[in-house]
């Protein structure tokens, strides 16, 4: 802890900006334009005392900066869009038309400024992440992470708070969606305007890093096609989400073609079942639906297999690509212990047994008692039993066939997972029709979407950025990295390779490791490993100073 | 049995974990820089900001609990070596049956006046950290004497606080005396671009200035040149730290002189690491060798002896890495500063992306014998097998692609390596 100094203006001047943000947080929920003003003067001279204090470091800040100083131009260009932002969400009605042209305009013209030729590659700012206040799990960290967390307390529950926001971004909601834009359309637009600016930023950080490059390019292509611009054309020509003639609605399945389930646990709820065989949305529909069910069950074992589960983690995924960009501020902070790795398989494997539990449930209630044909098949409750314990049961022999290759206590640990979810698949088979499991499937999927899909991967998910890192649900909740995790451990070509005796232990490799993986553990005993959390981000490879770990996919010799 | 190990550097702690996993003899570490073993190549990360000290720390702090390794942070002021025992600065007094030496190195002195001004220093403990720490506040000129390692990594952790650096080498190029005349200047080359990095070479620095209050003003060359500056770095070198057993019976030269199973001149006490002197150094190679990695293989060596049975020391094939800045460095096999009569070589480069391999191979036989790689990653048990195989150069660079370590999707540079050693063949008509 820094020591204060009761005398000193910058005591008071922290004082005052204290104030303002709670002034600030404060008049966020009460939605007082007169009040979050009064905040925001009251930040303003905080600030500006704490200039005049810190008159020195300030100014050695601009010498130090004197080549950085377009990186600073940048940083100015790109708080405006912030201060729009910021400004709509206190209430200010900011969302003319005008306004979101300066909104998107600044973000261009800050990324431009990016590019311009340095005469150092921002060599030391970026490196010194431990003396940053913002990324240091300082005071600033929490009151970031008190910003996330009401942010998405508001979208969730109380999106009246978010409508001046949403309205900033209507004409483009128009423009590609052709419908006004919700809270939803707000939090995909500046989640994909977040990944796009600050993967820019990554690419300029690593330009020499040929892997972080593609890899960046990617995420950014990944989430701007697949995760925003087809499902918002989809809807704009009425395949999904879309009401007929009669204003009756038609059903809404997720467009998202890489998002798979389980991490897309909706995949086979009810509702979404019925908009894929919705008769308008087709053959789109349907052909989403024989996808998804592709990419879980073939797809996402094989490229796991070739490549480890990073084509997934750190190429496609929506979450993944946003803790790499915007959230690459915080990789840092995530908790290296042993201690926080034993956590970490109990809660990741638990979260994958809860949400098949839940689908298991979710479909035998909606399949009981009912014949649902899907162009020449028809499916009931029996069908969808007897499939799934086929493909359980497949999975048990496969994990069998795999024993010789790993070691006893994770087979184990297999098996019971399968086994756990096939005794769950009978109990729901042989209950009654919506009771599955003593409660109601539909409590059962309302609280995982309550419990892991708003507060885990949410919430807690990117409001703990600033403070436990930013892959905290990918580490600990995500049960679509916990489905490749096992294989990526036992059945994978991917490996970290540890180039001989070179390390020197400096630790930099599991300091920016973001899924707290100890890697200089084992790459100062020269063993090339997998781990089942890594998402192949290659960070610890890049940050490396001697040349020591490489990710690689090698065929691998049987070892056990 | 009781092993005492004094020092908790690399050699210290390898030893220390090593013998912890082949017996259950009591095992303490002695230090008086810090408890814990960290890393000390990585303390500049901690002045730049990457990473906390905490993260040098190689191990978690429990780590040494479960393995019961007792940790004790004192100095050290007498050994006795007949009746076994240390006696520490508190006056306490230690036996021990087993003795390991780990005292590492000093940093070198320039040993011209003024070296106890105010703002001259070293870098080598977490102590100089500190001071470096203190020193470079409200510093807008500094100077870094010595063109080695540290000196680099000193340059680019007062860099990163912003302040001027002018950089005082003595050969004609950085680091001359170590890398032959093409890797040097190429590093050389790559340096001079760092904005506010000035290098001078050919230059001594003669005498240190500083003021009545005892602070440092500036520095005068043996050209007689004045050069202001309010914080001074001496990295010119390391040297066996041997200050503990001075006035003892143990014999010594340079450092602590051990045997080809790092025994002393005294039953019952071994040295390793910095502050061992070999007898008998293996053909081509240093008798002291002040590199984190002949540290650890010594450490890991002892803890077999001590463990039982005898093991001796093999130096192996050598094996360095560095990092200038961005630029990396890695070396498998001596390539020496001046060839060989008996050497040849081939040097492949490509300026624009800082990238240079430099092959040295046999002239009559043409085995492959060294490589120094810079801003590309080599790996390093591929080379040291076609070393060991003694293959010929030609077979090394036809599959050159097997042994390059960079990331995934880098331009594969073999095929143009190949191309070039080639064209130099049949221009030179040198029968290979």
């Amino acid at each position: 802890m820094r020591q204060f100094n009761f005398k000193s203006i910058k005591f008071y001047s922290k004082i005052l900006i204290y104030l303002g943000i709670s002034f600030l947080i404060y008049s966020l929920f009460i939605k007082n334009k007169s009040l979050s003003l009064i905040g925001l003067s009251i930040l303003f001279s905080g600030f500006v005392l704490y200039s005049i204090d810190s008159k020195e470091q300030i100014k050695s800040i601009f010498q130090i900066s004197n080549p950085f100083k377009i990186n600073l131009l940048s940083f100015l260009v790109g708080s405006i869009p912030f201060g729009i932002f910021f400004l709509n969400w206190l209430g200010f009605s900011l969302y003319s038309f005008l306004y979101f042209f300066i909104f998107i305009f600044s973000i261009f013209i800050s990324i431009l400024l990016l590019f311009l030729p340095q005469k150092t590659n921002l060599l030391y700012q970026e490196k010194a992440v431990f003396f940053h206040p913002l990324k240091n799990a300082s005071f600033y960290s929490i009151v970031l992470a008190v910003l996330f967390f009401i942010f998405y307390i508001q979208l969730y529950w109380y999106p009246d708070y978010l409508k001046n926001i949403s309205l900033l971004f209507n004409p483009l909601s128009q423009w590609i969606r052709n419908k006004p834009a919700d809270q939803w359309f707000l939090y995909g637009t500046i989640y994909t305007i977040g990944i796009v600016y600050w993967g820019i930023k990554f690419i300029q950080k690593h330009k020499h890093q040929v892997y972080q490059k593609w890899r960046t390019l990617s995420l950014i292509f990944s989430q701007v096609v697949f995760a925003y611009f087809i499902p918002s054309i989809m809807e704009a020509f009425s395949l999904n989400s879309s009401l007929d003639q009669n204003d009756v609605y038609l059903g809404y399945f997720n467009a998202n073609p890489i998002n798979s389930w389980p991490l897309n646990y909706d995949f086979f709820s009810g509702s979404h079942l019925e908009a894929y065989v919705q008769k308008t949305y087709q053959p789109y529909a349907l052909s989403y639906f024989i996808w998804g069910l592709v990419l879980f069950l073939v797809l996402t074992p094989v490229f796991t297999y070739f490549v480890g589960k990073r084509w997934y983690c750190s190429w496609l995924c929506s979450c993944g690509g946003l803790a790499e960009t915007v959230g690459d501020s915080f990789r840092h902070l995530s908790d290296k212990t042993f201690k926080s790795w034993k956590i970490e398989r109990i809660v990741i494997h638990t979260v994958l047994l809860f949400v098949s539990i839940m689908t298991i449930a979710v479909l035998l209630s909606y399949f009981s008692g009912k014949n649902v044909t899907i162009v020449y098949w028809t499916v009931n409750k029996t069908t969808v039993f007897i499939s799934i314990s086929l493909i359980l049961i497949l999975m048990v022999y496969f994990f069998y066939f795999l024993y010789k290759k790993s070691t006893r206590s994770i087979f184990i640990l297999m098996i019971g997972l399968i086994i756990t979810i096939l005794l769950f698949l009978f109990i729901a088979y042989f209950s009654g029709n919506s009771q599955v499991f003593i409660v109601k499937s539909s409590f059962l999927k309302k609280s995982y979407g309550f419990l892991i899909g708003a507060i885990f991967s949410g919430i807690l998910g990117v409001g703990l950025y600033p403070i436990l890192g930013s892959r905290f649900w990918c580490r600990f909740g995500c049960p679509m990295a916990s489905y490749m995790g096992i294989f990526q451990r036992f059945f994978s070509r991917f490996q970290i390779t540890v180039n001989g005796n070179q390390c020197i232990s400096c630790g930099n490799c599991s300091v920016y490791c973001e899924q707290g993986i100890d890697v200089r553990s084992y790459a100062q005993q020269g063993l090339s490993f997998t781990r089942s959390s890594c998402v192949g981000c290659g960070m610890c490879a890049t940050v490396c100073p001697r040349g020591v770990l490489k990710l690689e996919n090698v065929r691998k010799k049987e070892t056990k | 049995m009781h092993v005492l190990i004094i020092g908790n550097g690399v050699a210290g702690a390898s030893a220390a974990v090593e013998l912890r996993k082949k017996s259950n003899c009591t095992i303490t570490l002695l230090s008086d820089e810090h408890p814990y073993f960290f890393s000390r190549t990585a303390l500049m990360y901690v002045y730049m900001g990457q990473l906390l000290f905490e993260h040098t720390e190689v191990f978690e702090r429990d780590f040494w609990k479960k393995n019961t390794i007792s940790l004790l942070q004192a100095q050290l002021t007498q050994i006795n070596f007949k009746e076994q025992f240390i006696i520490l600065h508190n006056g306490e007094k230690i036996n021990y049956d087993k003795l390991v030496l780990a005292t590492g190195s000093i940093p070198k002195k320039l040993n011209i006046d003024g070296e106890h001004f105010k703002g001259v220093q070293y870098l080598y403990s977490k102590q100089d950290l500190d001071k470096l720490e203190q020193n470079s506040k409200n510093v807008k000129e500094a100077i870094v004497v010595g063109g080695g390692l540290i000196g680099v990594e000193l340059c680019e952790m007062l860099l990163s606080r912003g302040i001027e650096v002018h950089f005082f080498i003595k050969e004609k190029y950085f680091w001359n005396s170590v890398l032959p005349d093409t890797d040097a200047s190429f590093v050389q080359n790559y340096l001079k671009q760092i904005p506010r990095l000035h290098l001078h070479n050919n230059q001594v620095v003669n005498e240190i200035i500083g003021d009545e209050n005892g602070n440092l003003k500036g520095i005068k060359t043996k050209k007689g040149d004045f050069f202001s500056c309010q914080l001074l770095g001496v990295c010119i070198g390391v040297e066996p730290n041997i200050s503990c057993i001075k006035n003892t019976e143990l014999k010594t030269n340079r450092g602590i002189l051990v045997n080809e199973f790092l025994e002393t001149s005294i039953d019952n006490v071994y040295a390793i690491g910095d502050c061992a002197e070999l007898i008998f150094p293996e053909k081509n190679r240093k008798s002291i060798e002040a590199i984190w990695y002949s540290a650890k293989n010594m450490g890991i060596c002892v803890s077999s002896t001590l463990a039982g049975p005898k093991n001796m020391y093999e130096q192996g094939i050598w094996t360095n890495s560095a990092k200038f800045f961005e630029l990396e460095f890695q070396c498998v096999g001596l390539v020496k500063s001046t060839l060989d009569d008996m050497e040849n070589e081939f040097v492949w480069k490509n300026e624009k992306k800082n990238q240079l391999l430099h092959f040295i191979f046999e002239k009559d036989s043409t085995k492959f014998l060294a490589v120094n790689a810079i801003g590309l990653r080599i790996r390093q048990k591929t080379f040291e097998k076609w070393i060991k195989e003694e293959t010929t150069i030609i077979e090394v660079l036809k599959n050159l692609r097997l042994a390059l370590f960079d990331s995934e999707f880098s331009k594969d540079i073999s095929k143009e390596v190949f191309r070039l050693f080639s064209k130099i063949i049949f221009h030179t008509n040198e029968a290979i």
